[in-house]
Order: C-alpha cells, then sequence, then structure tokens
C-alpha cells in the first residue's frame, strides 16, 4: 500500500498552508489544527525514530539509504495517506532517494508567481530583496545548512526556482498535482477538494467549508499573535499571503534579473 | 579481567573497559561481552533502519562499524577493526546499552539531566533542540551534572522516579563549544562529523528524584506552557529513546512508567525562542522557576 502524499514546493509557495488546511480538514476541531503542521521530510526527528544512531552522528552519505528505509518503514505502519512537507529538489539526493514509487501516493506540488517568492523569502530569511533574488537563481542554494551547528532539519537541496518547478512537475517517477498558490488564493476550497480527490480520499463538502474558514489567512494571523507559531524562524509566519506583491514590491532589476533566469518557466505557469 | 561499573542502577561486567568509575564488587546484572552473535531475527516484531527487534532479542547493526545482539542478560558485540575503543565505547554507551535497560524495568528518555540541589530537571527534545547546550548552562549556573542525552528513568527502592546517571560525556556542535568557550577540553566523535564530545569527572552513580521534565522545541517563540494529563502522556512518549524498540520490547513498561512520570511529575513545553545561543541563560531560568528550585 503507497500512502506517502509529498506536499512539495519551493519555500513560501503555500506548503504551510495547504497542511494547515489539511490538517483542518482531518481535525475533530477545525480550530484547533492551528499547531497541527504534520510531518515534514526534512525532520531529523523522523528520521531518528527509525534508527538507534542520531542522524547527527552519520556522515550525508551514510544517511541517504537509511532515510528511504525509514519512510518505507513509515509507510508500512499506515493504513490511510499522510501528508509529508517538501523543500528538496526532486533531483537532491533526498528527491532521488526517498521519493519512490514504492512508498509515494503521489506528489503536490505547489507553484508560486516568482516575483511573489523572492518578497516572501527575503522577510522569511531576514536577507535584503537582493539575496534572496541570488538564492533562487543559484544552482547550489540550500536551507539549513549550518556546518558548525546541528539542526533540527537535515539541510535541503533547492536548487534554482526553475529547476526546482521543472525537476518536480515533469519527472515521471511518480504522479503528481499542480497547484499554482493563485488559484490556491483564489479558491482554497476547490483547491483543497483537489487533493482529497488526488489521494483518494472522500471529499466532505462541509468539513472542506469549515477546514477553509479556520485557515483563513486574518484567522492565521491572529492566531500566530497570539499563541506564536512553532514552523517560525521570521516573524510574522504568517505575514500577507498577497498575490501580486512582487510586482508591486521588487525593484525593476530584479524583476528583470527573475524574468531573464526563470522566464521560460513564468510562461508556462501564467505569471508572463 | 571483568570491569566491574555500575550504570543504570545496575551491576555491569564489561569485557570492554568503559571509562566509568570501577565497582569493587557485585552479581552483575547486565554483561557486555564480545562475540556470540546469534543470527538475525528471522521474524521481527518491529524493525528499523539498522535494527530488529522480537520480545526479547534487539539486534543492531550499525553500516560498516559494529553490531550488537542485545538481551536482559547484556550486549553481544562485535566490531569491525578500524573501529578506535572511543567509537566502541560510543557506540555501546548510545546504540546499545540504553536499548537493555527497559528489559530491566527502566524507562530511557532523549533527555539531559542536570541535579538542582538534591532534585533533576530533566530537558527532552529531539536531535537539534538544545538539550546539552541546555545541560551546559546549568552546569554553569552550577547545577551538578547527571547525564547528557540518555536519562534512565525508573522507580527507586521506595518507589519515588527518579534519574540514574549515564556516561559522563556531553555531545556539542562548533557553535556550543565557542559559546561556552570550552572548545580546548573536546575532542572529535569521528572524521567528517562536527560533532564534538567533551568528557567531564563521573559522579556519583546514585539516582536522583526528578523534580520536572521540559519538552524543548527546536522552534517556537521561547514560550512556557504546562502539559496536562493525556497531552503530557502523549508528548512524553515521543521522547522515549529508541520508542519503536521499547514498544516492541516492553510496552506495558512503557505504558507505566509514563504514567507514573506524568502522574508525579510536571511536564512542560519550552520554546527555543528567536535569539538561539544568546536564550539559553533565560530558558534555564524559566525552567528553574517552574520548578520551583
Amino acid at each position: 500500500m503507497k500512502n506517502l502524499v509529498w506536499i512539495a514546493s519551493y519555500p513560501k509557495s503555500g506548503n504551510t498552508w495547504v497542511r494547515l488546511l489539511l490538517g483542518a480538514y482531518f481535525a475533530d476541531s477545525p480550530e484547533g489544527q492551528f499547531h497541527l503542521l504534520g510531518r515534514s521530510a526534512a525532520l531529523r526527528a523522523v528520521f531518528d525514530e527509525w534508527s538507534v544512531e542520531e542522524s547527527s552522528d552519520l556522515l550525508a552519505e551514510e544517511i541517504v539509504d537509511l532515510r528511504r528505509t525509514a519512510f518505507e518503514l513509515l509507510n508500512n505502519t499506515l493504513r490511510r495517506p499522510v501528508y509529508i512537507k517538501v523543500h528538496d529538489s526532486f533531483s537532491s539526493d533526498f528527491g532521488e532517494a526517498c521519493v519512490v514509487d514504492s512508498v509515494t501516493l503521489g506528489v503536490v506540488y505547489l507553484v508560486r508567481n516568482p516575483l511573489d517568492v523572492a518578497v516572501s523569502l527575503s522577510h522569511y530569511l531576514s536577507v535584503s530583496l537582493d539575496r534572496a533574488v541570488d538564492i533562487m537563481c543559484d544552482e547550489k542554494a540550500e536551507l539549513a545548512r549550518a556546518p558548525h551547528a546541528l539542526l533540527h532539519q537535515f539541510p535541503q537541496q533547492l536548487g534554482t526556482w526553475s529547476t526546482h518547478v521543472s525537476g518536480w512537475i515533469r519527472q515521471t517517477r511518480v504522479k503528481v498535482l499542480p497547484i499554482r498558490f493563485e488559484d490556491l488564493h483564489a479558491n482554497a476550497a476547490a483547491a483543497l477538494a483537489s487533493i482529497l480527490v488526488f489521494a483518494g480520499e472522500v471529499v466532505q463538502e462541509e468539513r472542506v467549508s469549515l477546514a477553509v474558514s479556520a485557515t483563513r489567512f486574518d484567522t492565521l494571523r491572529a492566531l500566530e499573535a497570539r499563541e506564536g507559531f512553532s514552523d517560525s524562524r521570521s516573524s510574522p509566519f504568517f505575514r500577507a499571503g498577497r498575490v501580486g506583491d512582487g510586482v508591486r514590491t521588487l525593484p525593476v532589476h530584479l524583476r528583470e534579473r527573475l524574468i531573464d533566469a526563470h522566464g521560460a518557466e513564468m510562461i508556462r505557469w501564467g505569471y508572463l | 579481567m571483568a570491569n566491574l561499573y555500575c550504570l543504570g542502577g545496575k551491576v555491569l561486567d564489561s569485557e570492554v573497559p568503559l571509562g566509568l568509575p570501577p565497582v569493587d564488587s557485585g552479581l552483575a546484572d547486565v554483561e557486555v561481552r564480545e562475540g556470540g552473535l546469534g543470527e538475525r531475527i528471522h521474524s521481527p516484531i518491529a524493525e528499523g533502519v539498522n535494527w530488529q527487534a522480537s520480545s526479547d532479542v534487539v539486534s543492531v547493526r550499525l553500516k560498516n562499524s559494529c553490531e550488537f545482539t542485545i538481551s536482559k542478560g547484556g550486549v553481544r558485540f562485535s566490531a569491525t577493526p578500524d573501529v578506535s575503543s572511543h567509537l566502541l565505547r560510543y557506540a555501546l554507551s548510545n546504540a546499545a546499552l540504553p536499548h537493555v535497560m527497559p528489559f530491566h524495568d527502566r524507562l530511557v528518555l532523549h533527555a539531559s539531566a542536570a541535579r538542582f540541589g538534591g532534585r533533576a530537571i530533566l530537558f527532552a527534545g529531539h536531535s537539534g533542540a538544545g538539550k546539552s547546550t541546555t545541560l551546559l548552562e546549568c552546569l554553569r549556573s552550577g547545577a551538578g551534572f547527571i547525564t547528557d542525552d540518555v536519562s534512565v528513568v525508573g522507580a527507586d527502592e521506595r518507589g519515588q522516579l527518579v534519574v540514574w546517571p549515564w556516561f559522563p560525556t556531553l555531545g556539542l556542535w562548533p557553535d556550543v563549544e565557542s559559546h561556552f568557550s570550552i572548545a580546548a577540553k573536546t575532542r572529535g566523535l569521528r572524521p567528517g562529523i562536527a560533532k564534538r564530545l567533551l568528557d567531564l569527572p563521573s559522579g556519583s552513580p546514585e539516582p536522583t528524584p526528578i523534580a520536572a521534565v521540559f519538552l524543548l522545541s527546536a522552534t517556537g517563540d521561547g514560550g512556557l506552557s504546562r502539559l496536562e494529563g493525556a497531552a503530557s502522556f502523549a508528548a512524553l512518549r515521543l521522547h522515549v529513546r529508541g520508542r519503536r524498540i521499547a514498544e516492541a520490547t516492553a510496552p506495558a513498561l512503557l505504558f507505566r512508567l509514563l504514567a507514573a512520570l506524568i502522574d508525579s511529575t510536571p511536564v512542560f513545553m519550552l520554546g527555543r525562542g528567536s535569539s538561539g545561543l544568546g536564550g539559553v541563560s533565560e530558558r534555564v531560568q524559566q525552567a528553574m522557576a517552574a520548578s520551583a528550585l
């Protein structure tokens, strides 16, 4: 039985929002889902649960195959789909090793206008807009790489924004459902229902409505202000969630840089 | 020649010198011997990426280094010739001996522990949550070292829940070394791994009553919140070291001791906060205040 549904995306493309929607849909109380983010593939704890050696005691090349085995073991314990966040590119060590047909029910891939991603990424990483654009154009870009510290996440290989999108969308190893952030923003109920159908779930319209209502952006922002948010490295995590921030905010030279680097993929997704 | 030690409240007879204070005599509860490894477990009731378990035996295979067969009687091991005595001792202390303890009525938490007066505070957390860093800050504040990363918990002869010391070694990373200015005192674990080890003087093998347990979060806003009832049981369960193994070999013990722990001991969530290493002192102050120490 294949039970793993990877929620894959470049950072700041709606991954947390989708997982909150799913959490709210499956929760007994949709309002109580705020801290139920579910699993992230990058968490060391997900690997350490299945190993007597902690991941921090192992070399990267020793872990690759063991991580696949950990997801196989996790899959074997499941009786229904689980949704797992992934920011690694498909061609990363992680994607190559772990996103395999034997355990993968499917991939939900979230794509967002890179101009908007740049603005959001700059806030999230607390870096300049120039630096955010650098990262999105860097083939060797990574998240959570800290050679002198132990982070609770594995390093994640991103590559450029374009290679991230094209890698996940055009791979043929496992089935993929692409969802644009802009469509999620315009009609979250339809996006959630499409994910549920993709994963073979029975869609309950009333639960979909409750989940959408519980995860409206202003609701999430108010909850974060009151309770904090566990996934945040920047404050606030739920900042704007708008469509079109990039066009409004990015200086012309950065817009041009992103379009030069990612124009072909932007045209495919209707961003140009 | 036998090396007799006291570990987790049990007498250990080891062929391998473990660097612990020797005890003069005693009937061994647990033996550590080279060789005599059994066959792989053919029908395991649970398995992980590098272990298999039946109800009374755990088999561990670490890639290109050591193999262990673990049972109530102790640990049988084999190691490849290039495994140093330090690395073998580390593997025994982290990957083998903790899994003996549930056979002896001991629950092992993925936690560090510090002694304040005559009581212990446990800091449990997943890898990267800051257990060792918080422990170092406790030591700097005058607390006593009990254990890093492996907290052996059980009932003493009066039925009180206590934590026993483990190996007196801390695992830490260069940023923490630098924060505490202790780089000169540490040693490496193995080539290619940035983790450093800090050896501390061995203390008394006697157990310490537990005052409170803090579940450290690697993220969050640095807030402190008390967990109650089922929520504390569920959260604490995720911090059982080798949980999948313990659930296979000693499920009743796991339930009984976790239930006893949440019944007798306050359990808190403690977030890291945004100031990283700079906030660890505040974290310890919060923990001490909440524990009424």
